[in-house]
């Protein structure tokens, strides 16, 4: 759900940005490394050609002389004009413009999916404020180039490629970039194209998400080790490092924190990431969780699930809490305690052993074989409202079926 | 589907095996609950109400849609079983 809000302001935020960005990165900076690619390449071929003429037919090759990498100012006097300001004909208009729109769409989707990939990195949960930052500054200098002689060029630049005039390799580069840009951005904005644009920024943001609570965990590990905090695992569950991956992360997200900040917290010491599938399966059969407690009088719970990570159950939490403010509606005035009953999330998060039988593990005549779960989509907890915080935190949550 | 509130209900379902919550911190919770004079009223008014009610169907407090807090003989076994867990937290005219 988080992904989807941030897809729609990270795709209008986009647009803006490709947009600009195919009127200005693409006229000063693609224009200059054309042109300076273009000459690199001749200096160096006339460069190797003058050092041994008959290197090449002997399929030797010969050191990259300095001159190869001179700026067109550096060059000898008589060496011919930069190739990057040679004139084209029409034919070759079409393709320097052509290579130029591809690179324009191939810089708008590399835009897209790095703006939402970092901004998310960097920011979580306020990340579209972060790529309105990032726009904000491409915007500026947008600005500042085309208010310092950028704009002229880029007419300069339309005008030959659209006239019969011979046009510079860079001319014809510069508008196939700045059209790209300008069409994909415009394709990112509509029906298919708008659909396609989501998809790939809450890829792209999910993708930073998940790099961020995996950096988070990093330094919460490191944290807890330099303390020399035990683990609260109990024997048999796994090996060490796992369970330092279920310490409390004092510099993870909001939300991570929120797992762990009730100090009746238990989601991720039963139902956290790192929980195996022989701890569910052990207390679904002895009603042993897998910090080693157990229910009011030695019960059975009908389902012992996990969440697949940590991160399935960050994701939880934003439709749990939607769930208790729906549930808070229909109850008296000063609730601080919600229990909210199985709601669903719209991805899979977890999965469960349920017990065959009685909840009571003294009667064997009623139990019966485990049956495994997957694929669990909805999650159940009880939550308390942190009046320090404002939010309503879980003491437990767990993947239900 | 809209269901009536009620404070029994919901203080049971704490202590629920479907809730996963060990006994020390279901009980720490509804404390906490109770400390809102309206919980405590209402969870009072109406325990007090479903006990003097001939018609109470104690079976389905203690077993319905949302949890099965375990098995029981009968009515009686399941009424003794509701005053025995919320009777400590309600005042003490009324666990009798």
């Amino acid at each position: 759900m988080r992904a989807r809000r941030g897809a729609s302001s990270f795709e209008m935020l986009a647009v803006v940005t490709l947009v600009a960005l195919g009127s200005v990165a693409a006229m000063h900076t693609l224009r200059d490394s054309v042109v300076r690619s273009v000459d690199a390449v001749r200096a160096a071929i006339e460069s190797l050609s003058a050092l041994n003429p008959g290197a090449f037919e002997r399929g030797q090759v010969p050191a990259t002389p300095a001159s190869a990498s001179a700026t067109p100012s550096e060059r000898a006097p008589d060496t011919p004009a930069s190739r990057g300001e040679e004139g084209l004909g029409t034919g070759g208009k079409v393709l320097v413009g052509l290579a130029g729109a591809a690179t324009g769409v191939a810089v708008g989707i590399g835009v897209t999916a790095g703006t939402a990939y970092v901004a998310s990195l960097a920011c979580g949960p306020a990340a579209p404020v972060c790529a309105g930052a990032v726009t904000l500054g491409l915007l500026g200098y947008a600005g500042y180039e085309l208010y310092n002689g950028g704009f002229a060029q880029l007419r300069g630049a339309f005008g030959r490629v659209f006239s019969t005039q011979r046009a510079s390799v860079a001319d014809a580069f510069t508008v196939g970039a700045t059209l790209g840009g300008i069409a994909y951005g415009a394709g990112a904005s509509f029906g298919r194209g708008a659909a396609l644009q989501r998809g790939l920024v809450a890829r792209a943001a999910r993708a930073g998400l998940e790099q961020r609570d995996a950096i988070a965990r990093r330094l919460a590990t490191a944290q807890a080790a330099r303390a020399g905090t035990a683990s609260q695992r109990i024997p048999g569950s796994g090996d060490a490092e796992h369970a330092i991956d279920e310490l409390p992360r004092p510099g993870a997200s909001d939300d991570l924190a929120a797992l762990t900040r009730d100090p009746d917290a238990h989601t991720l010491a039963r139902h956290g990431g790192s929980v195996t599938d022989e701890q569910l399966q052990y207390r679904a059969r002895t009603g042993v969780a897998p910090d080693g407690s157990t229910l009011a009088g030695g019960k059975i719970p009908p389902i012992s699930s996990a969440f697949n990570s940590d991160a399935d159950a960050v994701r939880a939490l934003a439709v749990a809490r939607a769930e208790v403010q729906r549930k808070l509606a229909t109850m008296p005035a000063g609730t601080t305690v919600v229990r909210i009953d199985p709601v669903d999330t719209g991805s899979v998060i977890g999965r469960g052993f349920r017990r065959i039988g009685s909840s009571n593990p003294n009667n064997h005549a009623l139990l019966g074989p485990l049956q495994r779960l997957d694929n669990l989509t909805r999650v159940q907890g009880t939550f308390r409202y942190n009046p320090t915080t404002g939010t309503w935190d879980p003491i437990t949550m767990f993947p239900a079926p | 589907m809209t269901k009536k509130f009620s404070f029994v209900h919901e203080a049971l379902a704490l202590f629920s095996p479907e809730n996963g919550l060990d006994e020390q911190t279901a009980a720490n919770l509804l404390r906490h609950q109770l400390q809102a004079a309206t919980w405590q009223e209402g969870l009072l008014n109406e325990l007090a109400a479903m006990l003097h009610d001939d018609t109470t169907d104690w079976l389905s407090v203690v077993d319905n849609e949302t949890f099965c807090m375990g098995e029981f003989e009968g009515p009686e076994d399941a009424r003794a079983f509701v005053v025995r867990l919320l009777g400590p937290f309600v005042p003490s005219q009324f666990a009798t």
